[in-house]
């Protein structure tokens, strides 16, 4: 098999010492949910991160409303243009070389990190985890055809082959999610066939099966519940890989054109050569961009322990 | 001469919402060249005892009271230096799991190297025939010096970690659940090792099981541990031939004896919860011999003659109890029969 | 060891090959006419044919298929169509820079990053450990393009310490190896691109490190280790050395990622390297270049993650060699 890494995660064992084998078996969904809620009140990080998320989608929202100017629109003033001002009263964090309000394109671009990140990232859940369980549960030929496409996967340089698969395409924000989901699937599926694999050996999965159980409802009732942690781990990793990416990709040219995101806004800046001085043009969306990515960061951090397979240790 | 004297020692572990009272209050004094058997199932609080005297506890373990008295010196009132010191020189350990305990990524032999190379000034070369020679002790192969940790077997690596605590000589050892992970003829070798390390030496040894089988091959004298207290102490022909509190019969009962074909007994029930004060007798609620003095009162340590004690109100009555200890009936109960108490309303004793 | 590593050439000539087809069918099915950029719009529509002609595009996908795959085994990466020279004597420069770069990012991010790492293990107080930890997070979360961008505001524009853009100075020329890289201005423009991936990606390894060695604290051998009575210095390395074997494994991964995403800092500092020649081809439907700048890059990944691999056997003890 192909080196099963991933680049946050450790996925094939390298963990040294022992197995703490404190496996919890996950009950039910809201089971895990509950646990979920715990661990993040008592981790001051997580707090933090947590909060940090809810302040940034609340801005996805509510923003766009609060937004003083319309994005798009050029501001006069008596003089002439507003091109590239600085911050002042009036316009809080300044104007760009079009004299549009920064601020408010801040606000409109929110919307479309957040939302899109979440898109992309449940549909990168989505696929990776049934690629998974399909690859996990029914092994074989399949698993084997499944691994080798993934393993192609792992080694493709990511922001290249986004930004060709939307140059290919029309560069529509779809587009470039789907772009993205074809290839950030890969860790998900991975992870989540070694948990099946170690699953199906539990004694709970083989006396249900014993009993008669279909595949379909051991799938759902024993296997799912206890692939969530993987499950939203990869998802949090899609979303600060989708939200990068949609940057990186817009910043490249390969963007969007209808739609005021933050990688638009800082490849109009380089594309004009404002970037050498234009602070206040620069500054705000980077900032969103990492703040956003951070607050999932501060949040999956306990999660690391969970993920970390030590539960699947030694296994190629 | 007490080598060791542990002086009403307690342990808690402390977590975000409560403390777990792993050791309440327990005494020993371990003297030179003795065999000091603690015994108890998992949870007792044996492990944390052994930890607390080690300085091994985690962050969360933290012994709340009591002395731990070596030569005079107070181990607890020590600094982290002048303990350290006195690690593996005189305190030395033989942890269970030995595939655990050793570091993966060195050789066995650099391992106990270390171990010497931490307290004495001798060339490395002196260290490692040092360490040639504990491990023929202990007959293993030369070659094994060499190895790595997943290269030996399971017992092989269970005497690397006999060899490594004998390596300066210590006058206490203390041994924790050192055959628990290995197989039934494993386990055969290994306490083979330690008896005639027990023979070769003049340490004392703190053995801590759940094995009583093993303990009394070993020890002189054993220490019977239930949820965090000590509820009896004996020599070993003592304990096993007329043992005084209903657990320890009880676990008596679960051992299998060689001779006669009895049927194995086991103690019903869980043992308490440690994170909430303990009412009475910790051991009432499985006791199939409690009263309601035994709900409300908590035993003391009740000492009768200088090497035996017991924690029970009844301890008079230990000679009937015995026998009824031998019905598996007495202990399915989950009510005690009042008739039990009134079999006896002649020898009650107030 | 041998026949394990036979096992992963094997495997990763095999993953080569699914790339290689997967590029093919991505590059030949792109919309855009890659004639475009060639002919003239005024000449008259036979003109282009003969273009295609001649570049064997009119041919089934099938036979540009097999003609592909014959000319990559012989070495033939085909012709450029914007630069009119065979892809193969342009794309051994571009190759070069981006492994520079690549290159000496990853040994000081690794570097400074598992000394900084055990440091930090070593110092472990909760406040300081939060926000350090808050603070490195921070910078990993940073785009980092836009990292290079406020960097290159800071130290090129407002301090004017380094070169804002380029790997030399327009008008040098340079035709030796020697004349090209060891060279002060080359290096001067190193700087500042070298720093953004370094500052970008260092909380990896450290972070990795940190936790790790923390959380080894609390492994069965370092109660050991502890009750051996061996000094502070040395129980830090055993943990350390038992950390290393982690960090080997995501060295490999982590260096594929970045090289992914390295097309970024080129594309800001205009640094001829394989990443925005990708993009730059891209744009110009200069399908042969892009393809090659493409493959050339995966095999670079592919190469690193059997480095890794036969690494970490080496490095982890338990590992039998089956």
């Amino acid at each position: 098999m192909g080196s099963q890494l991933s680049e946050s995660g450790i996925v094939r064992s390298s963990k040294p010492g022992g197995v703490r084998s404190s496996v919890v078996r996950i009950r039910s969904t809201k089971d895990f949910i509950s646990r979920e809620i715990k661990r993040i009140r008592q981790d001051p990080l997580a707090l933090s991160g947590a909060i940090m998320l809810l302040i940034l989608v609340l801005l996805a929202i509510f923003g766009p409303f609060f937004a003083p100017y319309d994005p798009w629109e050029p501001q006069y003033s008596e003089t002439g243009a507003l091109r590239l001002t600085p911050p002042s009263a009036q316009h809080w964090l300044g104007t760009d070389s079009n004299a549009r309000d920064i601020l408010s394109q801040l606000l409109y671009g929110s919307r479309i990190a957040v939302g899109m990140s979440i898109l992309a990232a449940s549909m990168i859940v989505f696929i990776g985890t049934l690629i998974g369980l399909t690859s996990g549960y029914f092994g074989g030929a399949i698993d084997a055809i499944l691994m080798r496409i993934t393993d192609a996967a792992f080694v493709i340089p990511s922001i290249p082959f986004v930004a060709v698969l939307v140059a290919l395409t029309r560069p529509s924000l779809f587009n470039i999610v789907f772009a993205i989901t074809f290839l950030y699937w890969r860790s998900s599926a991975r992870v989540v066939r070694g948990q099946v694999l170690s699953l199906k050996e539990r004694p709970f999965v083989k006396a249900s099966r014993a009993s008669g159980a279909s595949s379909f409802y051991i799938i759902r009732k024993h296997i799912l519940p206890n692939v969530l942690p993987f499950v939203t781990f990869y998802a949090a990793i899609g979303v600060q890989g989708a939200v990068i990416a949609e940057a990186s990709v817009s910043f490249l040219g390969f963007g969007d054109p209808g739609l005021m995101s933050w990688g638009k806004m800082l490849q109009y800046a380089f594309a004009i050569g404002a970037t050498r001085v234009a602070w206040w043009w620069v500054i705000p969306p980077g900032t969103m961009i990492s703040l956003l990515v951070l607050s999932v960061y501060l949040l999956r951090r306990g999660y690391e322990e969970v993920v970390n397979p030590r539960l699947i240790r030694g296994q190629r | 001469m007490s080598i060791l004297s542990v002086d009403s020692i307690s342990v808690e572990y402390q977590t975000l919402s409560d403390a777990v009272r792993a050791v309440q209050g327990v005494s020993l004094n371990l003297k030179e060249a003795q065999i000091l058997g603690l015994a108890g199932e998992s949870g007792c609080g044996k492990s944390t005892l052994a930890k607390a005297i080690l300085r091994l506890l985690p962050e969360t373990g933290i012994v709340v009271s009591g002395k731990i008295n070596f030569k005079g010196k107070d181990l607890l009132r020590l600094s982290t230096s002048e303990f350290r010191e006195l690690r593996w020189q005189i305190l030395a350990y033989i942890p269970q799991n030995a595939l655990n305990s050793l570091d993966p990524v060195y050789r066995v032999g650099d391992q106990v190297v270390e171990a010497i190379l931490a307290h004495e000034r001798v060339s490395r070369n002196a260290a490692l025939d040092r360490a040639r020679q504990l491990f023929s002790n202990v007959h293993l192969d030369e070659r094994s010096l060499r190895a790595y940790p997943h290269q030996l077997s399971g017992g092989m690596r269970q005497r690397v970690l006999i060899a490594m605590a004998m390596a300066l000589d210590p006058p206490i050892v203390i041994i924790d659940e050192p055959t628990t992970a290995l197989d039934v003829v494993t386990q055969a070798q290994v306490l083979s090792e330690l008896i005639s390390m027990r023979n070769r030496t003049s340490s004392g040894m703190l053995y801590i099981s759940h094995d009583l089988g093993a303990i009394r091959q070993l020890c002189n004298d054993v220490a019977v541990m239930y949820a965090g207290l000590i509820i009896e102490t004996g020599n070993v022909g003592d304990i096993y031939g007329e043992p005084l509190h209903p657990y320890t019969m009880g676990l008596l009962n679960s051992v299998p004896k060689s001779r006669g074909a009895k049927r194995l007994v086991s103690i019903p029930g869980a043992p308490p919860n440690l994170r909430s004060e303990i009412q009475g007798c910790a051991f009432h609620p499985r006791c199939p011999f409690r009263d309601t003095r035994c709900v409300k009162e908590t035993p003391k340590l009740y000492e009768i003659s200088q090497t035996r004690s017991v924690a029970c109100h009844y301890h008079h009555k230990a000679k009937n109890f015995r026998i009824l200890a031998e019905d598996p009936n007495i202990w399915q109960m989950p009510e005690p029969r009042e008739a039990v108490m009134s079999d006896f309303k002649e020898d009650i004793v107030p | 060891m041998t026949r394990f590593i036979l096992k992963r050439i094997l495997q990763g000539i095999l993953t080569a090959w699914v790339i290689v087809t997967i590029l093919f069918i991505v590059f030949r099915t792109m919309p855009g006419d890659p004639t475009y950029f060639l002919v003239d719009p005024e000449l008259p529509e036979e003109s282009r044919e003969l273009v295609r002609e001649r570049l064997g595009l009119n041919k089934p996908l099938a036979t540009q298929y097999f003609i592909y795959l014959s000319g990559l085994a012989k070495g033939d990466l085909g012709e450029s169509l914007w630069y009119s020279v065979p892809v193969s004597t342009i794309i051994g420069e571009k190759f070069f820079n981006t492994l520079i770069l690549a290159l000496l990012a990853f040994v000081l991010q690794y570097s400074l990053g598992i000394i900084g790492g055990i440091v930090w293990a070593a110092t472990r107080r909760s406040r300081f450990e939060s926000v350090s930890t808050i603070f490195a997070l921070g910078v990993r979360s940073m785009p980092q393009f836009w990292l290079g961008i406020v960097m290159v505001m800071i130290f090129g524009v407002a301090l004017k310490l380094f070169p804002t853009s380029g790997i030399r100075e327009s008008g040098y020329v340079a035709n030796t190896l020697a004349e090209k890289y060891l060279d002060l201005d080359f290096l001067h423009h190193l700087i500042l691109p070298v720093a953004v991936l370094t500052l970008s990606r260092i909380a990896i390894p450290m972070l990795l490190l940190k936790d790790t060695i923390l959380e080894l604290y609390g492994e069965d051998f370092m109660d050991l280790i502890k009750a051996k009575g061996v000094s502070r210095v040395k129980e830090l390395w055993h943990a350390a050395r038992n950390a290393f074997i982690p960090i080997v494994t995501t060295a490999a991964i982590s260096l594929g990622t970045a090289l992914g995403g390295q097309v970024m800092v080129e594309v800001v500092f205009s640094w001829p390297g394989l990443g925005r020649e990708i993009i730059a081809s891209v744009s110009r439907r200069d399908y042969s270049m892009a393809q090659s700048s493409f493959l050339l890059l995966s095999l670079t990944v592919i190469g690193f993650n059997l480095l890794a691999d036969i690494a970490y056997r080496y490095l982890d003890p338990r590992i039998s060699e089956t």
